[in-house]
């Protein structure tokens, strides 16, 4: 992608008249000649169309929003399950997780999400994605982009396995208001409301949402998520279009496990480490874009966001002894914490442009700052920071209409401690056209991921009284970025007699220097290699039938002694979905996927193997649409998640949507 | 013998001068009308006296006008007014003037623009002295253009003001197994018109109605299309350019041409055939539009296809 944009600009202009008007003796209200031969701004400027799909340097999945709001799920986890080499699973109720080939990527750290433009990808901890892809409305998106592999040369180090864009619906397309009500088992209770007003010169959408369940059974883990979000699309003038964004969410999921026995030191304890709590998030961001087409070929982008992120997590974890012992030998206890704070800034600039028939050029500059505080995790109230610059540049060449050469590369200066380095993820990749409709494309790529602030500055310490304090992490701050050199074939072909789209990948990807949590150290060690094969299928058989078909086989071969590398990912990964309109305004979908087994979450999972349906009923009150839905989750029982004793059972919700 | 020569120069000018105004007066004088001498009005005009031309050559006697700058010359039996303008300019002079008046073919206008002004003269038009070759092209072609080039669609949609004539398209739609989408949008009605057509249609046609398609309209109503992923048919080189999938129209030469041969049919048959539609035509296709809507059309072999629709259609 030279940061390419794939199905359709972001919106555009609305020009102020740029002719005058003609002192024309025409007929009153009347057409004259002057409609036929007079110029007409350009609207869909060459430099601020997407990349269409079969010349994309990289595989792409694009989910659009009928389908995801035509399917049983209530977050964007759930719908990644359409995305070939995507394991989904939740960590509890709260906590739902979605892993690109899993093997490197237990939580979601060294993929990148993007909701428009704005990168989720919290600098908290570890790093992760997954609350980021919580903080977004279903009925607010207009489709999600997967970028699957390595995407460093047009993203940056985060996006080392893959990007996730999710891109909302445009103000002026979500006029007007809409509300919906959910209510099912497991303690099920959503609701959502959204009011767009203006035109398409100046249009907002304000949305509200609020998620709550009880999660999975036998686990503490309620949970409930409330967001608001406000969207601008401004056009000030003629060539500038203005996206404004901000929003906040605030989170609160339980954790923990009951009280079990133990054994300290040979004695028989009762441990209540892992104390079942309320844990909080919250965050808020504010996200700016410009845009401004210089002229048919040429345009540039200027991006600024703000992020904050404030993680709440402290209880007191107890160990009691169920034999006598002296106190204070016979009680321990500690306080366990690991809140804290982030933020993030972006600044960024794109300039883009269209030499000539065979040349096109993107490049860019990125200044990204991130500080972290947290007491707990480091030892210290003071905020720490790193600043990344970037600079990325593609070029995208055709020799010939049949060929498609598309080069580039980000550099980045990282600064973080003691460590400051740079780096440089290349990226060649070639697309070549067997006809028209089916295409061939070969890529080489070579991406790297940072540390996080936590990995180079950890220094956690436990206070177990009476027993002395201990030393969990203490990062020495010498762990260098990963990197992984990816290649891989790709087909796309598109059989319009038959209706179908095929999609085959087949790649290598071998990590070098993964980072690894080392004693109480984080160290670089040899990592593994990933082989496999991916494609997905999307047949619309008849015109209201629509079959989607997306399977993922995967080798890890380990890099070095340790079976339980080789475990980390499932052996094959795959979801069929029928989505089907019926008379009487009704629709249905059906969704299947399995996962193989695999290591997550400290065990052996078996394999995972879920349902979901749903049957929507549209209707019209007048001048309002409404849309009347049931939903079921596994309906034949219960499956695994996560670890060998979260089970998720069976669950039901109903829907009442109004838009009006 | 110097005394012979003067006398002898003098009798053959006045001669040949004879010889002259005797060729002059067989010719056939023709006005043709501009409001200006350039741009497409001089392409329509070039191209129309250059078809004349080939047929009978040297034949005419051509006279341009430009806007309102009348020749003293008495008035002639043809005028070709190219324009909205220069027909009402054409109207004003000789039709409300009393007297014979002229047969007047007018050319690239439109249908509308044509119909509104002849509605004040209809005996010109039944006596076959008032006639016109129109920019519109016929709904039938733009709806072939459309199975041709989208064969999935099925609802076209259609943003209406009060110059459209959305009967004949109706009709058309009928005969060519397409359903209309039609909305009003004329004044403050675009925006919920967009909001009632996109959802539905899958391809919107852009009519000539200044009310609905103009430069301030055309940046929303294309960018709110292409967000919905419908693609756009215009009806000039201009809106392919400003990111229409496609265009169908005809250029000043094709129409000038076109007026060149109605001419020549109106000499021989001494009166004006009916208003005719554009015979030839031109499609255009933006090529980086059409990739992004997954389509590899070939501007050429889609306007060889629709030609030889209509030819096996006749």
């Amino acid at each position: 992608m030279s940061r390419f944009r794939i199905g359709h600009p972001i919106a555009l202009l609305a020009a102020p008249v740029f002719l005058a008007v003609c002192a024309f003796p025409a007929p009153a209200h009347g057409v004259s000649e002057k409609d036929y031969f007079s110029d007409l701004p350009e609207v869909l400027s060459v430099s601020r169309l997407a990349q269409p799909l079969d010349e994309v340097p990289g595989a792409v999945t694009v989910i659009d929003g009928e389908t995801i709001r035509r399917l049983a799920v209530r977050d964007v986890a759930e719908v990644l399950r359409l995305v070939p080499g995507f394991s989904f699973t939740r960590r509890n109720g709260g906590n739902p997780l979605v892993q690109y080939h899993a093997a490197l990527d237990e939580y979601g750290s060294r993929m990148q999400v993007y909701v428009d433009g704005r990168s989720v990808y919290s600098p908290f901890y570890l790093g992760d994605t997954h609350r980021g892809l919580l903080g977004v409305v279903l009925e607010d998106i207009e489709r999600i982009e997967v970028l699957r592999g390595s995407n460093s040369a047009a993203f940056g180090g985060n996006a080392f396995l893959g990007v996730v864009n999710i891109i909302t619906r445009h103000s002026a397309d979500t006029l007007g208001g809409s509300v919906s009500v959910t209510r099912g088992d497991r303690g099920i209770g959503d609701q959502s409301a959204r009011l767009g007003w203006g035109d398409e010169t100046a249009s907002f959408r304000l949305s509200a949402a609020s998620q709550a369940d009880h999660g999975l059974k036998r686990v503490f883990d309620d949970s409930r998520t409330d967001q608001l979000h406000l969207r601008g699309d401004l056009h000030p003038a003629a060539n500038d279009e203005v996206l404004l964004e901000l929003g906040a969410m605030r989170q609160s999921f339980g954790e923990g496990r009951p009280p079990a026995p133990c054994l300290v030191g040979g004695f028989p304890f009762i441990c209540d480490t892992n104390k079942e709590r309320t844990n909080a998030f919250r965050s808020g961001y504010l996200h700016l874009q410009w845009t401004r087409m210089i002229s048919q070929d040429e345009s540039m982008r200027f991006s600024l966001s703000h992020d904050s992120e404030y993680f709440h997590d402290a209880f007191l974890a107890e160990r009691f002894a169920q034999v006598p012992l002296p106190p204070p030998l016979d009680y321990h206890h500690a306080l366990v914490d690991s809140g804290g704070k982030s933020q993030r800034q972006s600044l960024e600039f794109q300039h883009t442009r269209r030499w000539n028939e065979a040349w096109r050029t993107v490049w860019g500059v990125e200044a990204r700052r991130e500080a972290v505080v947290s007491p707990p995790l480091f030892a210290t109230s003071e905020s720490f920071s790193q600043q990344q610059l970037r600079l990325f540049g593609n070029v995208e060449w055709r020799p010939a209409q049949d060929w498609l050469i598309n080069a580039g590369g980000m550099a980045e200066r990282g600064r973080f401690g003691s460590f400051d380095g740079h780096w440089f993820a290349p990226r060649l990749a070639v697309n070549y056209h067997l006809t028209p409709q089916h295409t061939l494309r070969a890529a080489a790529t070579q991406s790297f991921h940072d540390p996080g602030l936590y990995e180079q500055r950890a220094d956690t310490r436990l206070n177990v009284v009476p027993l002395g304090m201990l030393q969990l992490v203490r990062a020495s701050g010498g762990v260098r970025p990963e990197s992984l050199i990816a290649q891989e074939l790709g087909y796309l072909g598109r059989f319009r007699e038959f209706a179908l789209t095929v999609d085959l990948r087949l790649y290598r990807e071998r990590l070098n220097q993964r980072i690894w949590r080392y004693g109480v150290d984080y160290v670089n060690l040899p990592g593994p290699t990933n082989r496999g094969f991916e494609y997905q299928f999307d047949w619309r058989p008849f015109a209201a039938t629509r079959l989607l078909f997306a399977q993922a086989h995967q080798r890890v071969i380990a890099g070095r002694d340790d079976n339980n590398e080789a475990l980390e990912a499932p052996r094959r990964v795959s979801s069929l979905t029928w989505l089907q309109k019926l008379p009487g305004n009704l629709d249905f979908s059906l969704m299947a996927s399995e996962t193989l087994p695999l290591r997550w979450g400290g065990g052996v999972l078996s394999a995972v193997r879920e349902l979901d349906a749903r049957l929507g009923w549209h209707f019209h009150l007048g001048a309002t649409h409404g849309e009347l839905a049931f939903a079921v989750q596994l309906p034949g029982g219960s499956g695994q998640q996560y670890q060998t004793d979260h089970v998720f059972d069976r669950r039901a919700w109903t829907t009442l949507r109004l838009d009006f | 013998m110097r005394r012979f020569f003067l006398p002898l120069l003098a009798v053959l000018c006045l001669c040949l001068m004879t010889y002259e105004s005797a060729r002059a007066e067989g010719k056939i004088a023709v006005w043709v009308v501009l409001p200006e001498n350039s741009g497409v009005y001089a392409a329509t005009a070039a191209a129309l006296r250059a078809e004349v031309e080939v047929r009978l050559p040297g034949r005419i006697a051509w006279q341009v006008v430009r806007g309102t700058d009348w020749p003293a010359a008495p008035a002639p039996k043809w005028v070709v007014a190219v324009g909205v303008a220069a027909l009402q300019d054409v109207e004003r002079k000789f039709f409300a003037a009393s007297g014979p008046a002229p047969a007047v073919l007018a050319t690239l206008l439109p249908r509308q623009g044509f119909e509104q002004l002849a509605a004040s003269t209809p005996a010109q038009m039944r006596e076959g002295r008032l006639s016109a070759v129109v920019l519109d092209q016929p709904p039938s072609r733009q709806l072939a253009l459309i199975r041709l080039a989208l064969p999935a669609a099925r609802q076209v949609g259609v943003l209406t003001g009060r110059a459209t004539p959305l009967p004949a398209l109706e009709q058309a739609a009928h005969e060519a197994g397409l359903y209309l989408t039609a909305a009003p949008a004329q004044d403050e009605m675009l925006f919920s018109a967009l909001r009632m057509v996109l959802p539905v249609a899958d391809v919107l046609l852009a009519l000539p109605d200044p009310e609905v398609f103009n430069s301030r309209s055309v940046p929303p109503i294309l960018t709110a299309a292409f967000r919905r992923k419908v693609p756009l048919l215009g009806f000039s080189p201009a809106y392919v350019k400003a990111g229409a999938l496609l265009a169908l129209y005809s250029t000043p030469s094709q129409i000038g041409r076109q007026s060149g041969a109605m001419l020549v049919a109106a000499f021989a048959g001494g009166r004006l055939p009916p208003v005719q539609p554009p015979r030839e035509f031109v499609v255009e296709i933006n090529i980086d539009v059409a990739r992004l809507f997954g389509l590899r059309l070939d501007a050429g072999q889609l306007s060889e296809s629709l030609a030889r629709q209509e030819n096996d259609a006749r």
